[in-house]
């Protein structure tokens, strides 16, 4: 049992009794390639090294399965999200920057500072080179005096004031470190709306990659914080790596043999994905649905993450003669940054206009999936006359660009309705008044984001509908693979690519769905199944995108990890570990204060019905029934051995996967009086 | 996936015992995964700072990359095998006319 007195000091002895370091200064020998945990203090300005032990990696495989872990130790109870006291964890894929096939991910961890949010955690495709600097966790404790960023490098770790850095955009700061340290150094930083405090602000690294939703920017901002730069040159261990080499050089193959799928992501990334094969959008009159424009006036090409042979991350420069001629940047989500939120979303039709908002908001540092979300029901709101224009202090209305980038950089800004925009879409919602609360379309207090068919909740549920609902961050892709059919990547429709890829996500003989029972029974009791193989994928650093998931079965991960790191473990053991993460996760956001009805949606799905367009057919659903959601919930709590009431975890779930010093240290809140 | 490699001269074609090596750096999206399999092949390590191939951010447009092999490249051709993207080729040596096992 642990001593709350010494844990209030982070100390590394007070973790829980089993991986107690002390006494074991180096990693076993049984294990390979795990990097050190490096914590930084940002009040005292100092820092330590912490290893990662054998049993840390046999119970939470490594990447964000161990941040987690280390969330839950270093916020053992209900923390100001932007108080001193809150931990920002960044946690880097375990086979990131080795050869293994998009293993490039990396996770930044915390307590959200979005209202309704609790578990703040994004995941993105960078700061690999950390690993090379020789950690795989990077904490961060604490508030520096004065603006800092954490400078990285193999012999040393430095707090570097940022004075002349704070107020900087993400890409004026990128640009400043490149031309002050090189530009081989990878750099996460906040911009302005990080700085102030939006609770949707985001972290971008490298002026393109996003980790953007529950609004970690502000975290950062919190805490002076200003970036995050590394640089590394270490080798990193591989226990076999001639087995390693073969073994990636053949999933390489398979990922690149899928050549429709390849065609499709270097063309258009995941936008072309989404309007081109799945073809089944919200309605909208943007020019982004026609790919032909999309091309006409954008010069565009691959970029990819580090070790991906996909490359599905754009370059994109605006054609001559166009609005905001050469205009050039990067975006890593062709739909979640750019297409979706301002095209689909806020109806921007010129695409060249959509892809100013898409460089406005990362410049300014924002989540563009919330920032769109709050903007679309300010001008709901005003629309209903429930906001008048006077208050709002701009003209602002649909699908205007230049309205659009005004009100982003007033919530970035914090300036007039733009800093009652900034603390998020339910205190302004309730701000505005009873009637308006009615207009939100939120999960977890954060806005739906535009990206795909998935963002509507139906009653024709699937995985990937389910998965925006149960995951403990709110509305973002996560935990969905397989999506649903109608894809390249998946031809057939959810429960037979499921029933299908029974063995791939490593679910047993005999609870592979029923193809023939309803969708909403099969659905729920899959779904801790995806969830898990989903968990294993992330903590490994693999992303999220199908046709790479595609090569990726449990049985190949789970080689991968065995050839990586030495340790020998089965693919059960490892889908037992996700399962022992995720309901630590659980628990924490319990302990956070996250109840069954946080895994409820805005009233308007229950209410409203919704409309999307499939090759040109426009199809009506109903809303959702309140009576099946209250079903498919039960089902899913029970699924995951979870009471169906409270949505609690059950004690016996929860010492079954070895976290009953989790009942010790919370048994108040597990189990209510 | 640009690293700081040590100063040395650089080309953007190697020939080397009649094996010929190509890169054409508008098609490399920086993934970096020749420095990955360069440097194991060759210095027996997962480390692409001591690769013989280099791939750095272009300076003169956002997301491009300046891709060129360093003055240790032998041609060995491993990098090509591992660039998914089409921008490094290799060229097999021609085989000498008239050439026997004699």
């Amino acid at each position: 049992m642990s001593n709350p007195q010494r844990r209030k000091q982070y100390g590394i002895s007070s973790w829980h009794g089993e991986y107690r370091v002390d006494e074991a200064d180096e990693q076993s020998s049984g294990m390979v390639g795990f990097g050190d945990i490096l914590e930084v203090d940002l009040t005292a300005g100092t820092h330590r090294r912490l290893p990662v032990t054998e049993a840390m990696a046999r119970d939470y495989i490594g990447g964000q399965g161990i941040g987690s872990y280390l969330l839950s130790q270093y916020i053992p109870n209900v923390v100001d999200p932007l108080g001193p006291d809150n931990v920002l964890i960044l946690s880097v894929g375990q086979l990131d920057a080795s050869v293994v096939p998009s293993a490039s991910r990396s996770t930044f961890l915390s307590r959200s500072p979005n209202p309704g949010t609790y578990l703040g955690m994004s995941n993105g495709g960078g700061m690999v080179q950390l690993r090379n600097a020789g950690f795989d966790q990077l904490v961060m404790l604490g508030k520096a005096e004065e603006p800092v960023y954490i400078k990285i490098t193999d012999e040393e770790v430095e707090l570097v004031p940022a004075h002349h850095l704070w107020g900087r955009d993400t890409y004026e700061t990128v640009d400043d470190i490149w031309s002050e340290l090189g530009d081989h150094y990878e750099v996460a930083c906040i911009g302005p709306a990080g700085e102030n405090l939006v609770r949707h602000a985001a972290i971008i690294g490298d002026k393109h990659v996003a980790w953007g939703r529950t609004g970690l920017g502000a975290v950062m901002g919190s805490k002076n914080l200003k970036a995050i730069v590394v640089s590394g040159t270490q080798q990193i261990q591989i226990a076999e790596p001639v087995r390693m080499m073969r073994l990636c050089q053949r999933t390489n193959e398979e990922i690149t043999g899928d050549t429709e799928s390849i065609r499709v992501w270097r063309d258009g990334g995941t936008w072309k994905w989404i309007a081109d094969v799945e073809r089944e959008v919200p309605r909208a009159p943007s020019e982004v649905f026609d790919l032909d424009m999309y091309d006409e006036k954008l010069d565009h090409r691959p970029i990819a993450c580090p070790g991906c042979p996909v490359g599905c991350k754009h370059a994109l420069k605006v054609r001559e003669g166009l609005k905001h001629a050469g205009l050039e940047f990067i975006v890593g989500c062709t739909s979640g940054t750019m297409c979706g939120p301002f095209g689909a979303g806020l109806g921007v039709v010129p695409v060249e206009e959509v892809a100013k908002c898409a460089e406005v908001v990362q410049r300014l540092g924002m989540d563009s999936s919330s920032t769109a979300g709050l903007i679309s029901l300010l001008l709901e709101l005003h629309d209903a006359r429930l906001i008048s224009s006077e208050e709002i202090g701009i003209d602002a209305h649909w699908g205007d660009e230049e309205s659009i980038v005004k009100l982003m950089n007033m919530i970035a800004r914090r300036e007039g309705i733009g800093g009652r925009l900034a603390d998020g879409s339910v205190p302004f919602a309730e701000s505005v008044g009873p009637e308006a609360v009615n207009f939100l379309v939120d999960w977890k207090g954060m806005a739906r984001a535009v990206t795909s068919s998935g963002g509507q909740l139906r009653s024709e549920m699937s995985t990937a509908n389910l998965a925006w609902a149960v995951n403990f961050r709110g509305h973002m892709d996560r935990h969905r693979y397989p999506f649903k059919g109608g894809t390249a990547d998946q031809p057939e429709g959810n429960i037979e690519t499921l029933v299908k890829l029974a063995d791939h996500l490593g679910i047993p003989a005999d609870d592979v769905p029923d193809a023939a029972a309803p969708k909403s029974e099969s659905v729920p009791r899959a779904m801790r199944y995806i969830q898990d193989y989903n968990t294993v994928a992330y903590c490994l650093g693999f992303c999220d995108r199908p046709v790479i998931l595609n090569a990726l079965a449990i049985e190949r991960m789970a080689e991968m990890y065995r050839l990586a790191t030495g340790i020998q473990v089965q693919a059960d053991d490892l889908l037992r570990a996700a399962r022992r993460i995720w309901n630590l996760e659980k628990v924490w956001v319990t302990v956070q204060g996250q109840t069954r009805q946080d895994d409820y949606p805005s009233e308007r799905y229950f209410i409203e019905e919704s409309q999307h367009e499939k090759l040109g057919e426009v199809r009506t659903f109903p809303p959702v029934s309140r009576e099946v959601y209250d079903q498919i919930m039960n089902d899913y709590y029970d699924a995951e051995g979870w009471h169906p009431g409270t949505g609690l975890p059950r004690i016996e779930t929860l010492e079954e996967l070895g976290l009953g010093w989790l009942v010790e240290e919370h048994g108040d809140v597990l189990q209510p009086a | 996936m640009p690293f700081r490699l040590e100063e040395s001269s650089k080309s953007s074609l190697v020939e080397f015992e009649r094996r010929v090596i190509d890169i054409d750096a508008a098609n490399c999206v920086g993934c970096g995964l020749c420095m990955m399999a360069c440097s194991w092949v060759k210095q027996k390590q997962f480390n692409p700072t001591l690769a013989f191939v280099d791939i750095q951010r272009d300076d003169q447009r956002e997301g491009d990359f300046d891709a060129q092999f360093t003055e240790l490249c032998d041609a060995c051709g491993f990098c090509a095998h591992w660039c998914y993207y089409d921008a490094i080729h290799f060229h097999k040596p021609a085989k000498k006319v008239g050439a026997t096992n004699e």
